[in-house]
């Protein structure tokens, strides 16, 4: 029987700063604005300098408290609508409350210019850009306001990036979102050549009231056969990038353990602040229900201490949530593996966050392909 | 719920042996990397990931 008992201390080990609340594109499938969210409206558009003090005295804090170091994660909405200026700010900041800590930006690549690149450099702060693959593939919902595409921009922001004497560093990957419809090895073939050291890929976000576009059915594999293609594809290149959800799968089977929410049964303590200095669930979870990734209680780093607030019964609730409640998922051979998935694809107006996820079935066929690939493999050396 | 699963060699491999495997044997860098890595108890950060991972799955 899997232990699904949880951990008494509550370490985070990653934090994400919304620090801009807005973006310069609207991709049709984004979990921040176009899943019924509207929490972004009342957000100041960028992080003010208060704010970001305000952060930098709690992340302080929080350090000093734990036993060891978390990720900070800039993120948005678009982080770079900070701009030089304000980003040049933030990272001095943060760098002065935690010098030894590590800091990303999750950008969608369009505002990357060569001096935020220094800026970056200087303070040591990596990016990973979005992108889905292709342009017939990435321009079909990853569109700007007016629904223009957004290919070509965000390929000149990633060779920047490329080109930037300090690219080794910077250059930290590529995330995609899977489009079941294209080609995985179409796909994967043109982000390998985009030079990403990694390269992560995303299911669509969707549950069981509202379906994730391209799925069928609760019982459909669309998702599942891609990245079973995927898989094949990536273990027969003989100078493969990273694939983080199938290194993840791979390494759970092997009884390992995964990197990422999403798989495994990890307890990670993953903290949101917003862009005004509000403690926020994850941020995922706003594609479920208006209003679902916020706590009862109004914290904020303006007024709470972190350590209390991540040692609280609310915030212990809400980490909770990431082991499934299912008794499908809790008898499953595989939970140790799949871990249930993303809460968020747990979801059902009907029954909460207490179902399998709506990727079940994908996640037991790519399971089961990627042990009968290994076996295969290995039985031939 | 439909069972989606494929016909597993009946002769499956378990983990435990494939730890055991001599990795310049296995024919794909990608498995053989995730194999060491479980060995070593730890994935190696040295270029892509920071030793303190992102964990969000964003």
């Amino acid at each position: 029987m899997v232990n699904l008992e949880h951990s008494d201390v509550v370490e985070i080990d990653t934090v994400l700063i919304k620090v801009a609340s807005r973006c310069n594109i609207n991709c049709n499938y984004c979990y921040v604005y176009n899943m019924g969210d509207d929490g972004w409206a009342a957000m100041p558009k960028r992080i003010s300098h208060d704010t970001a003090l305000s952060i930098g005295r709690a992340l302080r804090e929080l350090s000093r408290a734990q036993r060891r170091p978390f990720a900070v994660v800039l993120h948005g909405g678009e982080p770079l609508l900070l701009g030089q200026r304000k980003l040049g700010q933030l990272l001095d900041i943060l760098r002065l409350e935690l010098p030894r800590h590590s800091i990303s930006i999750q950008t969608n690549g369009i505002l990357i210019t060569e001096a935020i690149l220094d800026i970056c450099s200087e303070y040591r702060a990596n990016l990973s850009v979005s992108v889905d693959g292709p342009s017939y593939v990435h321009d079909r919902l990853r569109v700007g306001h007016n629904g223009e595409p957004t290919h070509v921009k965000v390929l000149t922001g990633i060779q920047r990036l490329r080109q930037h004497r300090d690219a080794q560093f910077l250059y930290s990957g590529l995330l995609a979102v899977i489009d079941p419809e294209s080609d995985a090895a179409d796909v994967y073939r043109f982000l390998k050549d985009l030079g990403a050291p990694s390269i992560d890929f995303l299911y669509r976000d969707g549950n069981h009231t509202e379906l994730p576009q391209g799925k069928a059915s609760n019982e459909s594999i669309e998702f599942g056969s891609w990245l079973a293609r995927l898989l094949d594809v990536y273990l027969t290149d003989l100078t493969p990038p990273r694939i983080r959800l199938l290194d993840d799968i791979m390494r759970l089977i092997l009884e390992g353990s995964g990197l990422k929410e999403g798989a495994g049964i990890t307890d990670f303590g993953i903290l949101i602040l917003e862009t005004d200095g509000s403690v926020a669930k994850n941020d995922t979870l706003k594609s479920t229900y208006n209003g679902a990734d916020r706590f009862e209680t109004a914290w904020s780093v303006h007024r709470h201490d972190l350590t209390a607030v991540v040692n609280s019964n609310e915030f212990s609730r809400y980490r909770s949530m990431q082991r499934p409640s299912s008794r499908t998922c809790i008898s499953c051979p595989e939970l140790r593996v799949c871990g249930g998935g993303m809460p968020l694809h747990r979801w059902s107006n009907k029954n909460g966050f207490d179902n399998p996820s709506i990727y079940c079935a994908d996640q037991q066929f790519l399971i089961n392909h990627t042990r009968k690939r290994i076996s295969e493999i290995c039985s031939a050396a | 719920m439909t069972d989606h699963k494929e016909k597993t060699n009946q002769e499956q491999i378990t983990p435990a042996s494939l730890l055991e495997m001599n990795l310049d044997e296995i024919p794909s860098p990608a498995l053989a990397r995730i194999i060491e890595e479980v060995r070593n108890d730890e994935p190696d950060t040295s270029r892509a990931y920071d030793r303190v991972h992102n964990r969000h799955n964003r």
